[in-house]
């Protein structure tokens, strides 16, 4: 770049419009392997966004949509202003990710540093870990449903009869907010330590092992070096894994729904069923595109802000 | 054979084309088959049927069980003589699984791949005729005769905006049901049924009553009975009906049960959930649809009896359930649609599916010995004649989930009923308004 522009403007102009032909041909080259994966975008990304921004301008008419009133903002007006469910949605997806995406990591972190150490049966406690990240979520809810289930339940049993902790059964997950969020928490858990084992294993792996050694030769102790050298090395990756938890955490939506459906009466709804409430049950799709609307430009507005912080990581 | 009953129909229709104008009911654009009204008929379906001889294959959604009897009549009884009776028209009958099915039918309706004919659950009907899916059927020719031919209740489940949108194809409501090993003798009041709970209060693990949720489904039926009203009659207005002192009462007594520790876990989604606690021997009584009997009251011996609800300070009134039969209005095939619809409703095809546990919605059907020799059946029919539907409206979904959430508030005790009535019909009375 810097040659071409001290260079006299013949030579660059040349220079450019050569670029500017090779260019075209690479393009015309690359345009087939890319066209599919374009037009998929195109389908199914940018399609349906562009779809669903105007839908959320109207009251729709999901019959005959050439009819549905325009509506403006009035929407997004009403989720924001209006609908105090929505806000209880709000805050339940907030607070998911506030308590899964840390404990998540603590866990996935700490199995990790086990595993990173020579003990037997390495690969089947890895295999261990990672199973509940590949089983489907209705399966492992419908066990999480058994496990909290009222008066016969093993949680239950386990906490009157064995622990004498609660004099009575609880009836988890249709009492009352408070109860029904445990196992919904507790299975966002559950289900991510083993991904994030994954992660933190292989970046624990990329670690230079002259730099510990030389560590623990100048007389550091593990706590110390884990501190002071595994830590910050480890930083990227834990910024990485978080942007990553906090998208997955707004999209939960089947434990919610098969465990508690939203109840009892609304108060664990979190934004994503309380859109597919709108949407399915209510038929309202216009109000429900906005509040998927405005759940997209939640996780835009996180994931932006956790990037300035990827990016003040890498410059440390 | 085939060709004689073309040509009848071809001559009838013609007759009928002749006479329309004394039909009760306009003629609609789409009647091309014939009317009821034609003088040369005395049954409706004889010269409605086949749509006036053109060849045509209409899809019908159903959600006839398929582990039960009723699938394999319906292909193996019902639609032959709908093949007989109509040679060209061909039913391509699709089952369809219950659950999810309101959202499989919401996407069609956006997208394409909606069926000509459904036999749909009661409650959906006015939601997909507001939203301009479905066929007024209330228009075509023969739908006057068919609409005295069914009970009233069930009928009124297709109504929107004054205007029928479907026809009730099967019914059903509940009754109560006890168990003689826990319950001797047959409650005929409320005070009766608390007593014979208050007997039992105080064995392990037993309760006397059990409701199988929270939901109108399961309340309505002790809610009405007890005094409590919803809405007017007409479905317009929840402030006045729903929050009125008498609906307090009511609600009040299922409360008490509950504090009293009457009412079994179920009720509040807890275990054991109604059936099975039934079978265990946790709960005395329930009210449950004509299904329990066949599934589970079949391997329970002859203890299990089922009668009409109690009489309580609102009579003896249950829950209307069941199927409408409707047209889906992007159908190609209206007209064969519609013969296919009405034959569904001919005594013929009610009783055939009566046989196997569907009461049939028209009367005629419902008095005839297919149902009459089904012996638990017998409270049913006598409850038909006082069961209510639920509120007939396009926002039933929101009304259920509002009702549902207050009924739940309020054996909890986190609301009054009084508070949680008036909560809710604060809410109701702007969607019935809509």
């Amino acid at each position: 770049m810097k040659r071409i522009s001290d260079a006299g403007s013949a030579v660059g102009a040349s220079t450019r419009s050569r670029r500017a032909t090779q260019g075209r041909r690479e393009l015309r080259v690359a345009l087939p392997f890319m066209l599919p994966g374009i037009a998929l975008v195109v389908l199914f990304v940018v399609y349906p966004i562009i779809r669903g921004v105007q839908m959320s301008l109207y009251d729709w008419n999901l019959m005959v949509p050439s009819q549905s009133t325009f509506v403006g903002a009035r929407n997004f007006e009403r989720a924001l202003t209006q609908d105090p469910l929505f806000w209880t949605a709000a805050r339940n997806t907030g607070l998911y990710a506030l308590i899964t995406v840390p404990s998540q990591m603590i866990l996935g972190l700490g199995a990790a540093l086990l595993l990173n150490t020579a003990i037997r049966g390495r690969g089947f406690f890895r295999a261990l870990y990672y199973l509940p990240v590949v089983t489907s979520w209705l399966i492992v809810s419908y066990v999480f449903a058994y496990l909290f289930s009222d008066a016969m339940g093993p949680v239950n049993h386990l906490l009157v009869n064995v622990l004498h902790v609660v004099p009575q059964p609880i009836d988890w997950l249709n009492d009352s907010w408070a109860t029904a969020e445990v196992p919904i928490n507790l299975l966002g858990i559950w289900k991510g330590i083993g991904w994030n084992m994954v992660i933190f294993l292989a970046a624990l792996q990329s670690i230079p092992h002259e730099l510990l050694e030389a560590a623990a030769a100048d007389g550091a102790g593990r706590w110390q070096s884990f501190r002071l050298i595994t830590l910050p090395l480890l930083r990227p990756t834990v910024l990485f894994v978080s942007t990553m938890l906090l998208i997955g955490a707004f999209n939960v939506f089947l434990s919610v729904t098969l465990l508690t459906g939203g109840g009892p009466q609304g108060s664990t709804e979190v934004l994503l069923s309380y859109m597919y409430t709108q949407a399915f049950k209510y038929l309202d799709f216009g109000y429900g595109t906005a509040v998927g609307l405005l759940m997209g430009l939640a996780v835009v507005l996180l994931s932006l802000l956790q990037r300035r912080m990827v990016r003040g990581a890498v410059e440390l | 054979m085939q060709r004689r009953l073309a040509a009848i129909i071809a001559v009838v229709s013609l007759a009928a084309a002749a006479c329309s104008s004394t039909a009760s009911s306009p003629p609609s654009p789409t009647d091309a088959g014939g009317a009821s009204s034609a003088p040369a008929s005395s049954t409706p379906i004889a010269n409605t049927e086949c749509a006036g001889g053109a060849t045509a294959t209409i899809t019908f959604w159903h959600t006839y069980n398929t582990d039960g009897p009723e699938n394999a009549q319906l292909n193996g009884v019902v639609l032959p003589a709908f093949q007989r009776a109509c040679p060209n028209i061909t039913v391509d009958a699709v089952v369809m699984p219950y659950d999810g099915l309101h959202d499989q039918l919401v996407t069609a309706v956006a997208g394409g791949g909606l069926p000509d004919v459904m036999r749909m659950d009661i409650i959906w009907t006015p939601e997909f005729a507001k939203l301009g899916a479905l066929t007024e059927v209330g228009t075509l020719p023969g739908f006057d005769a068919l609409k005295d031919s069914v009970f009233p209740g069930p009928l009124a489940t297709n109504t929107y905006q004054g205007k029928y949108f479907g026809l009730p194809l099967d019914t059903n409501t509940q009754v109560l049901v006890y168990n003689k090993a826990i319950v001797p003798n047959a409650p005929t009041t409320l005070d009766e049924v608390r007593a014979a709970a208050e007997a039992v209060k105080g064995k392990a693990d037993t309760w006397g009553l059990a409701l199988g949720g929270a939901g109108p489904w399961n309340v309505f039926p002790w809610f009405w009975t007890a005094g409590g009203q919803v809405t007017n009659d007409d479905y317009t207005k929840a402030i006045g009906y729903l929050d009125s002192d008498a609906s307090v009462a009511a609600l009040q007594w299922l409360l008490d049960m509950n504090t009293d520790g009457l009412l079994g876990p179920s009720t509040l989604g807890g275990s054991p959930d109604s059936w099975g606690g039934f079978k265990a021997g946790n709960y005395g009584m329930l009210s449950d649809g004509p299904w329990f009997f066949p599934i589970i009251a079949k391997d329970m011996g002859p203890d299990v009896v089922g009668a009409p609800m109690p009489v309580g300070p609102g009579g003896s009134i249950s829950v209307v359930g069941g199927e409408n039969i409707v047209i889906f209005s992007t159908s190609p095939s209206q007209d064969a649609a519609w013969a296919f619809t009405q034959f569904m409703l001919s005594d013929e095809a009610q009783q055939a599916m009566a046989t196997v546990g569907q009461i049939p919605a028209s009367r005629s059907a419902a008095a005839s010995t297919a149902v009459t020799s089904v012996d638990y059946l017998a409270p049913y029919i006598t409850q038909l004649d006082t069961a209510k539907p639920r509120t007939v409206t396009p926002a039933w979904p929101k009304v259920e989930k509002i009702l549902t959430d207050a009924f739940d508030a309020a054996l909890r005790g986190t609301k009054t009923a009084s508070e949680a009535l008036r909560d809710a019909a604060a809410q109701i009375d702007p969607l019935l308004a809509e």
